[in-house]
């Protein structure tokens, strides 16, 4: 089972659900964060020979992680309306601890994960306009000369949407458009200093020159299309 | 030139400035109580990425000039004379200037200990114990549950088999570690609202690491308490603190950590047991060395502002 881990109304996850059944392959299910942490029971074994995680969620059905084959995890906060009635300081104690549950928990997966958490974003790493901006250039972007004073925020790159093209970068491989060789590499070293397995990375040719837009660990994958499903059920080796 | 931010007062940030000063190294300090008085500018050069300046009073520092950076930073939301702030307010000039530093630090070149983003491997134990293991130590036997009945057979298993278990916070948040015991029995039912942190009791010697670099520094610590940072008030004994030597394996072992942690400088938490089998509770991303520096004497300071200026390994 492919375990697709997603908000309701997240349409590039339940989109990338759609596209999974049909392959008819293996089967993909959706479970929210709230299923996960309201589960009537969580169990995680670390450092023993029993090493495993489960999930019995509140219709009784139990997810034990050792029969997941691969999981695309698209959580981006945990909800936790059920400690809200908590004094402040219990609260704020049980809130740090759910939240490092779930990053323990994403990070241990023996399974492929797409992607695996960061310290700073339970879905994958985050960067800030700053070092995503400095990936850019290092990996050979075309960007903009910019200054920054204290308290001053970036401006976005003025691109023109019609005119902007995603590429995914899954485990190297660039997933798009095709592409220069000189822009193909900038793709691939772009993601290696981004951190992720799977990035999606918005670029735009302006006066013969490639430039970065903006990049995220969450992909659209409608985006990709059928071009990235395929690339997907490829690196989870189904 | 090496930059040392932080409260200048606080004991790791004055040994640091003092180290520096005792080893000739040229250094400029950040003192964070001046946060408001200083500017972070940033030009972004087509081909080199990010450059600029730091200043404020005592303080001008072309950002290209550093070779490292030593960050301990408090956060800046208790900072002297900081107001609460209003989470539906738009951020605070001191937090957008915070904000400003830490994306800069994650992304500076040369020698940072450490970067923001690193540091915040410590926010989850069970996160961490995955490089741990990857790094070739230990880790104890552990359950994480919200299920008491988990809970409950999980110290059967380990009573049967002459261990204690403790508990302890899963987050970064400090915890005192707490041996379970009956009286906890009759509240586990707590337990069902947040997950807790079972461990077996691994049984033997405390032993802190400091790594900067490929340098190890080990501590051994003598105290008959679960908790030996609380060592005075569980056993009544201060805790007894010395330098050891370690396996070179182990050493090793601690190095490649740090560096799967992208943490130059930590501070590692090891318990040996008396068949010599090295345990890893965790990385600290921010240590206050000078508490075990003070004890023990080991030059921890004087490798870190050494290891910045990139004198040595």
């Amino acid at each position: 089972m492919i375990l697709i881990i997603a908000e309701p109304f997240d349409m590039a996850a339940l989109w990338l659900h759609t596209r999974i059944a049909e392959s008819g392959g293996i089967p993909a299910k959706v479970v929210t964060p709230a299923q996960l942490s309201y589960a009537l029971s969580i169990t995680q074994y670390l450092g023993s020979p029993h090493d495993g995680i489960a999930f019995r969620l509140a219709n009784e059905e139990t997810i034990h992680m050792r029969d997941v084959a691969a999981v695309i995890n698209r959580i981006v906060t945990v909800p936790q309306a059920h400690i809200n009635q908590a004094p402040e300081a219990d609260r704020n104690y049980a809130s740090s601890e759910i939240h490092a549950f779930m990053l323990g928990w994403l990070g241990a997966l023996p399974c492929p994960v797409f992607n695996p958490p960061s310290p700073e974003s339970l879905s994958g790493p985050w960067h800030s306009d700053i070092a995503a901006l400095n990936f850019a250039v290092l990996a050979g972007f075309a960007c903009t000369p910019a200054t920054l004073g204290t308290g001053e925020g970036l401006k976005p790159f003025a691109a023109d949407t019609a005119s902007v093209d995603t590429h995914f970068v899954l485990d190297g491989q660039v997933i798009g458009a095709l592409l220069d060789a000189s822009a193909r590499d900038a793709m691939i070293q772009f993601a290696q200093l981004w951190g992720a397995r799977l990035v999606q990375i918005d670029s735009c040719v302006r006066e013969g020159r490639r430039h970065f837009v903006t990049a995220s660990s969450m992909a659209d994958y409608r985006r990709g299309g059928a071009l990235l499903v395929r690339a997907i059920l490829k690196a989870i080796q189904l | 030139m090496i930059l040392i931010a932080g409260i200048p007062t606080e004991s790791p940030v004055a040994r640091a400035i003092e180290a520096a000063e005792d080893n000739g190294i040229a250094h400029a300090v950040f003192d964070q109580r001046n946060h408001a008085e200083c500017d972070l500018t940033l030009t972004l050069d087509p081909f080199a990425g990010w450059r600029g300046t730091l200043s404020g009073p005592g303080l001008d520092v072309d950002l290209a000039s550093l070779s490292g950076i030593y960050v301990r930073l408090m956060d800046d939301r208790f900072l002297p004379g900081v107001e609460a702030a209003d989470p539906f307010a738009p951020p605070s000039s001191v937090a957008l200037f915070h904000k400003r530093l830490h994306d800069w630090l994650d992304i500076a070149p040369g020698r940072i200990a450490s970067r923001p983003r690193a540091m915040l491997s410590n926010m989850s134990k069970p996160y961490q114990a995955n490089f741990i293991q990857r790094a070739g130590f230990r880790t104890p036997e552990t359950l994480i549950t919200n299920n008491p009945d988990e809970a409950l057979a999980f110290v059967a298993h380990c009573e049967a088999e002459g261990d204690a278990v403790i508990y302890k916070s899963i987050s970064g948040t400090r915890s005192i570690v707490q041996a379970f015991t009956d009286a906890d029995r009759a509240r586990l039912g707590r337990i069902r609202w947040c997950p807790v942190q079972f461990q077996r009791q691994v049984r033997g010697q405390d032993i802190r690491v400091h790594v900067i670099g490929d340098q190890c520094f080990a501590t051994q610590i003598h105290s008959e308490a679960t908790d030996y940072r609380y060592a005075q008030r569980q056993s009544g004994e201060a805790a007894e603190l010395s330098i050891t030597n370690l396996p070179d394996s182990v050493n090793r072992a601690c190095v490649s950590l740090s560096g799967l942690l992208e943490l130059p400088f930590t501070g590692i938490d090891l318990r040996v047991t008396p068949d010599g089998d090295y345990y890893c509770f965790e990385a600290n991303p921010c240590p206050a060395y000078s508490y075990y520096e003070s004890h023990t004497g080991a030059p921890i300071a004087r490798a870190l502002v050494r290891w910045l200026a990139g004198i040595g390994s």
